[in-house]
C-alpha cells in the first residue's frame, strides 16, 4: 500500500459517490478496493461503522473522548492491515475484534496507573467491589426522561464495574444485539463461555441495579 | 419445582434474545413457578435498561480526524523502526551518561583520598625542620654513652640522671585521611654530624669492650626503638674487638 503524503489524498468523508459505492455493497468488496487504492471505498467502511464503534468502545471503557481516540486507531489499523486481512471473517467481526483489543487494552493501562475516579473514594476499605456513588436527588423528577436519564446513567456506571471479560460479551449481546457465535469469534473463546459470562455479567448488574428494577 | 428444571428454564430465559417467543414448555414453566416468573421479569427489565444505552454517534469531525491521523503516516513501519531506534539511542545514552558519571564519582572519590595531608611532626610545639630529624634519645648500655642527633641536637649524656622522658610526637589527622609517616631520603643527604673536637675527644674512640653498640632512636610516632650494631671490620683490621680477642687500641 502506498504511503498517504497528504490529507487530501484521503477525500472519502465529503465527496462519497453514493452511486458507485451503493449500500449494497459488502465490506469485504470495500475492503478490497481499499486495498487496491480506492479511497472512497474506506470511506464508506468508516461511515458504516464508525458510530457503532465509536459506541462500542465508549461502554466499554465509559470515556467518550478517549472512545473516539481508540474508534480513529482501530480505523487506522484496519487501513494499515488492509493487505493482510483475510475473508475467513466477517469484516464486522474483524473491526470489532481490533476495537476490543484495544480497549481492553486501554482498561488495563487504566488499572496500571490507578487512575482516581469519583467511586473510587468510596472503595470500601475491605476490598470488596466498590459501590455505587448515588447520592439522593432532592430536585422532584420533571418527568420520565429524566428517570430514564438516570436509570441509564446507574446502568452505565454499574458496566463500568465489571470486570473486563465480563463487560465485552455483555455489551457485545444487550446493548449491540450480536449473535453468540459472532461474540465467539470477536472476543476468541467458545460460544459456551460466552453464554458462562454473559449470564454471569447479568447477575453481577441484577445484584447493583435491585433499586431500579 | 425442582431446582433442575428451574436451572434449565432460566439458561433458556437468558438465550434468548429479548422478545422472542418463549418455547411452550417454557411459557408452562413461568405460569407454575413463581421465583422463575419473578426472576423472568427483573431480567427482562434490566435487559431493557441496558439495551436502552443505545448507539452513541461519533462526533463531527470524525472523519476529519482519521484521515489528519492517516495522512501524518504514524502507524506505518518506517515510523516504528524509526521510534524503536530513537528509544534504543536514548537508552543507550543514558547508559553511557551513568557509567561515565559512576567513574568519574569513583576518580575523584580515588584522588581526595590519595591526597597526603599534612603530618604534625612538631614537638614542643615547633615545626620540625626540614635537616633535622627526629628526636635522638640516646640510652647508656653500660659505661660509655653515645648519643647521635642533628649539630643542634646532638648532646652527649653522661649520667643517669640526665635522662630525659621521651616526648611523643602526636599527629591528629582527620579520620578519614590516611596517614604517611614515610619520607623518601634517597635524594637527600644524610645529616653530617659535626662534635666539638672536646667532645669527639669524649666519643672516639669508641670503648666497645665486648658489646656490641647500640643506639636508641624515637620512631615515627615516638616509640623509642634500639637499634644494635655489628662490629664492623675494614679488612684484617679490627676497629672494635669482638667478644672473643682484644685489637690494640689506636691502631688501624
Amino acid at each position: 500500500m502506498d504511503t498517504l503524503t497528504s490529507i487530501d489524498e484521503l477525500g472519502f468523508a465529503q465527496a462519497l459517490p453514493t452511486e458507485a459505492l451503493e449500500d449494497t455493497t459488502s465490506d469485504h468488496a470495500l475492503l478490497e478496493a481499499t486495498r487496491s487504492g480506492n479511497q472512497d471505498a474506506f470511506g464508506e467502511l468508516v461511515n458504516r461503522y464508525r458510530n457503532q464503534i465509536t459506541s462500542y468502545i465508549y461502554r466499554m471503557t465509559n470515556d467518550y473522548d478517549g472512545a473516539v481516540d481508540l474508534a480513529q486507531e482501530t480505523f487506522v489499523r484496519v487501513y494499515r492491515a488492509a493487505d493482510r486481512y483475510q475473508r475467513s471473517y466477517a469484516f464486522s467481526t474483524y473491526i470489532y475484534r481490533i476495537a476490543t483489543n484495544l480497549a481492553i487494552s486501554e482498561l488495563r493501562k487504566r488499572k496500571r496507573r490507578k487512575l482516581v475516579s469519583l467511586t473510587g473514594f468510596f472503595q470500601p476499605s475491605d476490598g470488596s467491589e466498590p459501590k455505587e456513588f448515588n447520592p439522593p436527588d432532592e430536585r422532584p423528577l420533571q418527568d420520565c426522561e429524566l428517570v430514564d436519564w438516570e436509570r441509564r446513567t446507574a446502568v452505565q456506571r454499574a458496566i463500568g464495574t465489571l470486570p473486563e471479560k465480563y463487560r465485552a460479551p455483555l455489551i457485545l449481546r444487550d446493548v449491540d444485539g450480536r449473535s453468540y457465535d459472532e461474540i465467539a469469534k470477536i472476543l476468541e473463546t467458545s460460544e459456551g463461555t460466552v453464554k458462562s459470562r454473559i449470564s454471569r455479567a447479568r447477575g453481577f448488574l441484577r445484584e447493583k441495579m435491585t433499586a431500579y428494577l | 419445582m425442582s431446582k433442575t428444571t428451574c436451572s434449565t428454564i432460566r439458561s433458556q430465559l437468558d438465550e434468548l434474545m429479548l422478545g422472542d417467543p418463549h418455547s411452550p414448555e417454557v411459557s408452562q414453566h413461568l405460569r407454575e413457578c413463581d421465583a422463575c416468573r419473578d426472576f423472568h421479569e427483573k431480567q427482562r427489565k434490566l435487559r431493557q435498561i441496558v439495551g436502552s444505552l443505545g448507539t452513541v454517534s461519533a462526533p463531527a469531525d470524525f472523519d476529519f480526524r482519521l484521515r489528519s491521523k492517516l495522512a501524518s503516516g504514524k502507524s506505518n513501519g518506517s515510523y516504528q523502526l524509526m521510534r524503536t531506534f530513537r528509544v534504543f539511542v536514548q537508552r543507550t545514552a543514558a547508559v553511557a551518561a551513568a557509567v561515565v558519571i559512576i567513574v568519574g564519582a569513583l576518580f575523584l572519590v580515588r584522588e581526595f583520598r590519595n591526597s597526603n595531608p599534612p603530618i604534625d611532626t612538631a614537638v614542643d610545639n615547633k615545626p620540625p625542620s626540614k635537616t633535622a630529624p627526629a628526636d635522638v634519645e640516646s640510652v647508656n648500655p653500660g659505661n660509655s654513652q653515645v648519643s647521635k642527633g642533628t649539630e643542634e641536637s646532638a648532646r652527649v649524656a653522661g649520667d643517669k640522671e640526665n635522662k630525659t622522658v621521651p616526648k611523643r610526637n602526636v599527629t591528629t589527622a582527620p579520620r578519614n585521611n590516611r596517614l604517611l609517616a614515610s619520607e623518601d631520603k634517597a635524594s637527600s643527604r644524610a645529616p653530617l654530624i659535626r662534635a666539638p673536637q672536646q667532645a669527639l675527644d669524649q666519643i672516639f674512640p669508641v670503648d666497645a669492650s665486648q658489646q656490641s653498640l647500640k643506639v636508641s632512636l624515637l620512631d615515627g610516632r615516638g616509640n623509642p626503638r634500639t637499634i644494635s650494631l655489628p662490629t664492623v671490620t675494614f679488612g684484617s683490621q679490627r676497629v672494635v674487638p669482638t667478644a672473643t680477642s682484644f685489637a690494640p687500641k689506636g691502631v688501624w
